[in-house]
């Protein structure tokens, strides 16, 4: 071959190697099984993403192991691929031509699928790959997730394929290893998963913002969740107010869920509308869900006002 | 117990400069940024006015519950020319609505109390049309049952029972007179009727003839909410409107708290503010345009006004007016 010809293929190569991408297998078949915590398989059709999380590499599986909130997930989520109806439709976010090529359950609770095409700008070779399994076929409708990966687990070089197997050790990071199975398990209820569950398939999504109140009761979301009411539903406020009568003072009482860790609930008081400072209060009754705070007027205070304040902490 | 529903309001603590300054509100957590968000439920409290011996003009600064908000799907007119305004599933039942009034929270009648004439599962019908109300699809309305008798002294408040009064003007011209039947406790009219459940306006005043000097709680009954929003109030022109803020605080007001300056007729409208007791008349004031001023010319937004009070207005031309708000902090 002349020097040009060579000369010409090697820059025609160079020139288009930087699209070319590889690829990656996931499969379970001959491995660990994912499963429900119950040990019941995962069925055909739920939902498994490949991809990778944005943080930075130091904490990043320390955060993803304490980090509940699908909304939080989601956003540092990038995806490669995931196994959806209608396997093969481009998921690959910002990839030109990344398809899920294969995607179904050999038997139950095995998986096995293609994703080819893997963009080196977008996913750079040796970035840590994570499984992330659902036990239904959307986030929104699951009860519980997973999250999974291994040392093995790397975005390809370009042009090569690389086989996300369970054969060898898996590391789960939510969920966990139990005898021949990777069992998924039910995320702690945060505000987020909260409201995902309860608009999910909703085309408004801004009806899950912490501060809609897409039912009109005059709660908004935050109280919803914090209350446990419905929010597609007209509730009563967990809040009361027993007025003075003659021979006692006023009394606030409200509710303060038990179990949930990302939102505080508490009362405050003033005496003109304009200083807000927080009540003292007494748990006066208690049930599997709720602690009843109650707090009452001050001696001698005639002019008394309550409020109960949520705070939370969301997912930007 | 009686439990009153409770409205939330909101705050993003990044955003606000209260937030910031009470809470550490943002933080990273693995390169994310979080938000710290608040809300509040709707204030509810009491507060005492000082009722003197005699006649004196009170309003009460404290409304119901909200039990509704939603924005309109749509307005029409019904064959009488009242509005019905439709929301997509509201969730109320049919009959639901029998003291209540609707308030848009915009447009021409923003903050006016309209009242409910009757409800359908998914149509309030308003005392109103939907052109001289501005009504319009979109506009959110917030439904609040109206203060009444029983709702604001439930228990008579202290008021002697066949003695005591309370009157409101129930039309132009026109006034009735109320008291507590301390047996039976029930408000009743002058003619024995049941008369727990007669309304109270939004800033609507009301003259309490005591015979001897008390202290009336106002917020014992269902009326114990704070509103914080403008109050639109229906002025009938050439007779006396009684009205007054919505403003439970404890403490002396000012006319120019009121809001009414800039609504009246420069030079033309008036504002009268009465003496306890004698209900005698113990100032007249105008508006120059800017400012209330009083006989001498001179600026009288400062005048002190006893919270709870109501004050007379008088105008030219039928018209609605808007009192101010009481100011809360987040």
């Amino acid at each position: 071959m002349r020097p040009t010809l060579i000369l010409a293929s090697w820059l025609a190569f160079a020139c288009v190697s930087p699209v070319l991408a590889g690829g990656v297998t996931l499969t379970t078949v001959g491995g660990k099984k994912f499963a429900k915590s119950n040990g019941q398989l995962v069925a055909e059709g739920c939902l498994i993403r490949v991809g990778t999380f944005d943080l930075p590499p130091a904490t990043r599986e320390a955060t993803l192991r304490d980090t509940a909130d699908y909304a939080k997930l989601k956003s540092w989520f990038r995806p490669l691929g995931e196994s959806i109806q209608g396997a093969g439709t481009k998921q690959q976010v910002a990839s030109v031509d990344a398809k899920m090529r294969v995607n179904h359950f050999p038997t139950e609770g095995e998986v096995f699928g293609v994703i080819s095409d893997i963009q080196t700008t977008y996913l750079p070779p040796g970035a840590p790959l994570y499984v992330w399994v659902f036990d239904a076929e959307t986030a929104e409708t699951s009860e519980e997730w997973g999250i999974f990966t291994a040392e093995s687990w790397l975005a390809p070089q370009s042009l090569a394929m690389r086989a996300l197997g369970t054969t060898g050790e898996v590391e789960p990071l939510q969920g966990q290893e139990q005898g021949e199975q990777l069992r998924l398990a039910a995320p702690p209820l945060t505000y987020g998963n909260w409201a995902m569950r309860r608009f999910a398939g909703d085309p408004d999504q801004a009806k899950a913002e912490f501060n809609a109140d897409p039912d009109g009761d005059g709660l908004h979301n935050l109280a919803e969740y914090a209350w446990r009411l419905d929010p597609k539903v007209r509730d009563q406020s967990l809040a009361n107010l027993a007025p003075p009568v003659a021979s006692s003072r006023a009394a606030f009482s409200f509710k303060v869920p038990k179990g949930l860790t990302d939102v505080t609930v508490v009362a405050e008081s003033s005496p003109d509308l304009r200083v807000w400072s927080a009540a003292a209060t007494e748990i006066t009754a208690t049930d599997d869900q709720f602690d009843t705070h109650t707090t009452t007027a001050p001696a001698g205070a005639t002019t008394v006002f309550w409020r109960v304040r949520f705070v939370s902490t969301v997912a930007p | 117990m009686k439990t009153y529903q409770q409205r939330t309001t909101v705050s993003l603590f990044a955003r606000t400069r209260v937030g910031w300054a009470s809470l550490a509100v943002v933080f990273c957590l693995g390169g994310s940024t979080d938000i710290s968000v608040a809300a509040t439920s709707n204030i509810v409290g009491h507060y005492p006015i000082q009722v003197p011996a005699g006649n004196s003009a009170w309003v009460s600064g404290l409304v119901c519950a909200d039990v509704f908000e939603g924005a309109a799907v749509s307005v029409t007119a019904d064959t009488d020319g009242k509005a019905l305004v439709t929301f997509e599933s509201p969730g109320w039942t049919g009959t639901q609505f029998p003291l209540h009034y609707a308030e848009p929270q915009t447009g021409s009648a923003s903050g006016l109390a309209i009242d409910i004439l009757s409800t359908s599962a998914s149509t309030l019908k308003l005392d109103a049309t939907p052109a001289e109300a501005g009504l319009s699809a979109g506009m959110v309305f917030i439904v609040r049952k109206h203060v009444t008798l029983a709702g604001i002294l439930p228990t008579g408040g202290g008021l002697i029972p066949f003695s005591d009064s309370v009157s409101l003007i129930t039309g132009p011209g026109t006034q009735a007179s109320y008291f507590y039947h301390g047996t039976s406790q029930k408000w009743i009219t002058a003619q024995g009727a049941d008369a727990n459940n007669v309304k109270i306006r939004p800033g609507q005043g009301l003259i309490i003839q005591a015979g001897s000097a008390v202290t009336l709680v106002i917020g014992r009954g269902d009326a114990c909410y704070v509103k914080a929003t403008p109050t639109r109030v229906r002025l009938s022109a050439g007779v006396s409107n009684l009205v007054g803020a919505l403003n439970p605080l404890g403490s002396t007001t000012t006319l120019g708290a009121l809001g009414l300056g800039s609504g009246l007729q420069p030079f033309n409208d008036s504002i009268v503010v009465l003496n306890p007791g004698p209900l005698s008349q113990s100032g007249t004031y105008l508006s120059n345009g800017a400012n209330l001023i009083n006989s001498g010319g001179q600026n009288a937004n400062g005048t002190a006004l006893p919270t709870g009070a109501s004050v007379v207005v008088n105008v030219d031309t039928a018209k609605s007016m808007v009192l101010a708000p009481v100011q809360v902090a987040p």
